[in-house]
């Protein structure tokens, strides 16, 4: 009898350890969730969402939606679709000439084949040509943006 | 006490203050074995004794960091374990048989979970020191010392389980030869 209650005794003890070991455990499991979830709210609000065409001329369409962090731009957003971009940067901004291997072509002095960005205007429903560089315009959540592959032509 | 046995305290003293201060995992430790296994040899006194003055020398010492606040915490924990060892042999006949490893695992994760909470305790009084609630102190201290304890626990309830009763046998052999 005596040798039970002391095996009993030992039993409880291992018992009460092993739960408040575990309770202190998840505990602390339960707080590291608390805090990333936290962490992730704050983030989330720092993120907007935005959509992204690219059109390559030749009726090949890409559509993605993509989190970025708020104050990106529309180079920025192309940037994280794709890293086969050739671009140069100038005083004017910067000025892509190739996407996905897909080249800007200069057929005349004043005509060709470009990678050419527009913004969705809502409120006309149509692509609208901003006459910004694509590292100037800054996005808002939910913008449309595309980049075109299209042929050009001016005249002086 | 003999020469013999103040021969073995001492290297059993140099051993863990040696073990304690090299450069290890955080909580994975042998004072505690060893300030058990004295207390179970040697008594309660002296096992208290050995903890108290290798957690004294662990708090200035350690590769760690002064120990602060947290010290006499330690102190208290370490030397109840050693106290626990010569309880422990007071209470039973079976502290070398069979039944004793796994009674002596339970002991090791109680008084493991025990030095835990005395030192979370600690730690709590510093974040206190620091402008925390006392309240508030003791939770952040317990739980985010929860996964440390929860390997020291581990840890020591595999060392007690696996080690006290052929060292404690080793020693009794030791102190035997005459």
């Amino acid at each position: 009898m005596s040798i039970q209650r002391r095996t009993l005794g030992f039993v409880a003890m291992g018992l009460v350890v092993w739960s408040l070991v575990a309770t202190l455990t998840a505990a602390y499991y339960y707080s590291m969730y608390v805090e990333t979830r936290r962490t992730f709210d704050e983030l989330k609000s720092l993120a907007i969402d935005v959509n992204l065409l690219l059109d390559y001329g030749n009726g090949t369409q890409k559509w993605q939606n993509q989190t970025v962090i708020a104050g990106s731009t529309v180079f920025e957003i192309l940037l994280t679709v794709t890293r086969n971009v050739d671009y140069k940067s100038s005083a004017y901004g910067v000025f892509v000439s190739a996407i996905d291997n897909v080249q800007n072509v200069v057929e005349t002095p004043t005509s060709g084949r470009a990678w050419l960005w527009y913004w969705w205007s809502a409120t006309s429903s149509k692509w609208t040509d901003l006459m910004k560089a694509s590292d100037a315009y800054i996005l808002k959540p939910n913008d449309s943006v595309t980049w075109r592959y299209e042929s050009y032509s001016y005249s002086f | 006490m003999d020469t013999q046995r103040l021969a073995l305290l001492s290297v059993l003293t140099a051993l863990c203050l040696g073990i304690q201060l090299l450069p290890r995992p955080m909580n994975l430790e042998f004072t505690s074995l060893i300030a058990f296994a004295t207390g179970m040899v040697f008594g309660g006194l002296y096992g208290a004794s050995l903890g108290i003055l290798v957690m004294l020398a662990n708090g200035f010492l350690s590769p760690y960091g002064f120990a602060g606040v947290v010290l006499p915490f330690q102190i208290i924990g370490m030397g109840s374990v050693g106290l626990a060892g010569g309880l422990y042999t007071r209470m039973t006949d079976k502290a070398t048989k069979a039944g004793a490893f796994v009674e002596i695992a339970v002991l090791g994760a109680f008084l493991t979970f025990i030095y835990d909470v005395l030192t979370n305790v600690g730690t709590a009084v510093f974040l206190t020191l620091s402008g925390m609630s006392f309240h508030e102190a003791v939770v952040t201290a317990l739980i985010l010392g929860a996964v440390p304890a929860a390997i020291h626990v581990a840890w020591n309830t595999a060392l007690f389980g696996m080690v006290t009763v052929p060292l404690v046998s080793a020693m009794h052999r030791m102190l035997a030869w005459r």
